[in-house]
């Protein structure tokens, strides 16, 4: 993966805090749902190339796996990625049938999608003052992501992690902006510095 | 007399959030600490009589210094501003002895609140 960051130290601090408090939106609106406490933790930016968010998507598995894309000043996609055991256990502390069958494991992982995904992704915009259609979530099989459908070379990879207390339940937000949509980022994120 | 104030946030970003909120009829000098260690410094160095402190911070977090804090008894005025808003942490600031917890992004009018009803406004 390329470290080289197409945005610069200052800028990512600020890009940081923002994402801090996007999460920590997420991480309330999903403590309120099952009264357990989420644990926070410093979200990662980084550079990726289709073929890194690729070995990325290997690295992760067993895992169910979620996209929403969203279009506006900046453009690009949000994948959630939960782990096959932490679904099912927080599907029994959110009192799903057990055991939980194929359906309702994807209803689960599209509901955590609209949740944490939806929720980082919503955060990050009303702080720069930006705007955005975001599209249904819709289940994916990263094996069947074939490159052709990416149409950027580089993206800033935003990741999030979210945990819970006694539960062994892990979920990754990964947040992709193309090229373009990194200078419009990049631009807001100075005014917001200045 | 000026007001003795800290910011304890890692975030530059933040940390400039604040003090512009900072309204300006308060008399402040300004010590800005970059973790909690820095922060507990700046309380023992006299920097602190109000301390404005994110909770997220390397080193010793925000919950680390308000524990420091009851400890040693601090005569700090502490407002905790926070990205972490679940209702657990908001709960376990107020019982660490903080005079008010507000939620970022930090909204100027909320803490213009805080302040006047401390009695600093």
């Amino acid at each position: 993966m390329n470290n080289h960051l197409l945005i610069n130290e200052l800028q990512r601090d600020a890009l940081q805090e923002i994402m801090n408090i996007s999460m920590g939106q997420a991480a309330n609106a999903l403590a309120q749902l099952i009264n357990i406490r989420v644990i926070l933790s410093i979200p990662k930016i980084s550079m990726t190339t289709p073929d890194g968010l690729q070995s990325f998507y290997h690295a992760a598995s067993p895992h169910h796996f979620a996209r929403q894309s969203f279009l506006g000043d900046m453009h690009g996609e949000v994948i959630s990625v939960i782990s096959d055991e932490g679904c099912k256990e927080l599907g029994e502390a959110m009192s799903y049938d057990q055991p939980m069958d194929a359906n309702s494991v994807n209803e689960l992982v599209l509901e955590l999608t609209n949740i944490l995904a939806g929720a980082c992704l919503k955060g990050m915009v009303d702080q720069l003052g930006s705007r955005l259609h975001l599209a249904a979530p819709s289940l994916f099989e990263p094996e069947q992501q074939l490159h052709s459908s990416y149409n950027w070379h580089h993206a800033l990879l935003l990741e999030i992690l979210f945990a819970l207390e006694h539960i062994s339940f892990s979920s990754r937000v990964v947040i992709c902006l193309d090229e373009a949509s990194i200078a419009v980022l990049a631009g807001k994120l100075n005014e917001m510095l200045d | 007399m000026s007001l003795a104030v800290t910011i304890a946030d890692d975030s530059l970003l933040s940390r400039k959030n604040v003090r512009k909120a900072v309204p300006t009829d308060l008399v402040a000098d300004i010590t800005e600490a970059c973790n909690g260690v820095e922060a507990l410094a700046a309380v023992n160095a006299g920097k602190a009589e109000l301390l404005f402190l994110d909770l997220q911070m390397p080193v010793l977090d925000g919950f680390g210094v308000l524990e420091a804090l009851q400890k040693q008894n601090a005569n700090t005025i502490v407002i905790v501003i926070s990205a972490d808003i679940q209702p657990l942490a908001v709960e376990r600031v107020y019982k660490l002895g903080a005079f008010k917890f507000l939620q970022k992004p930090l909204d100027p009018s909320q803490l213009r609140a805080a302040l006047a009803e401390v009695g600093l406004l």
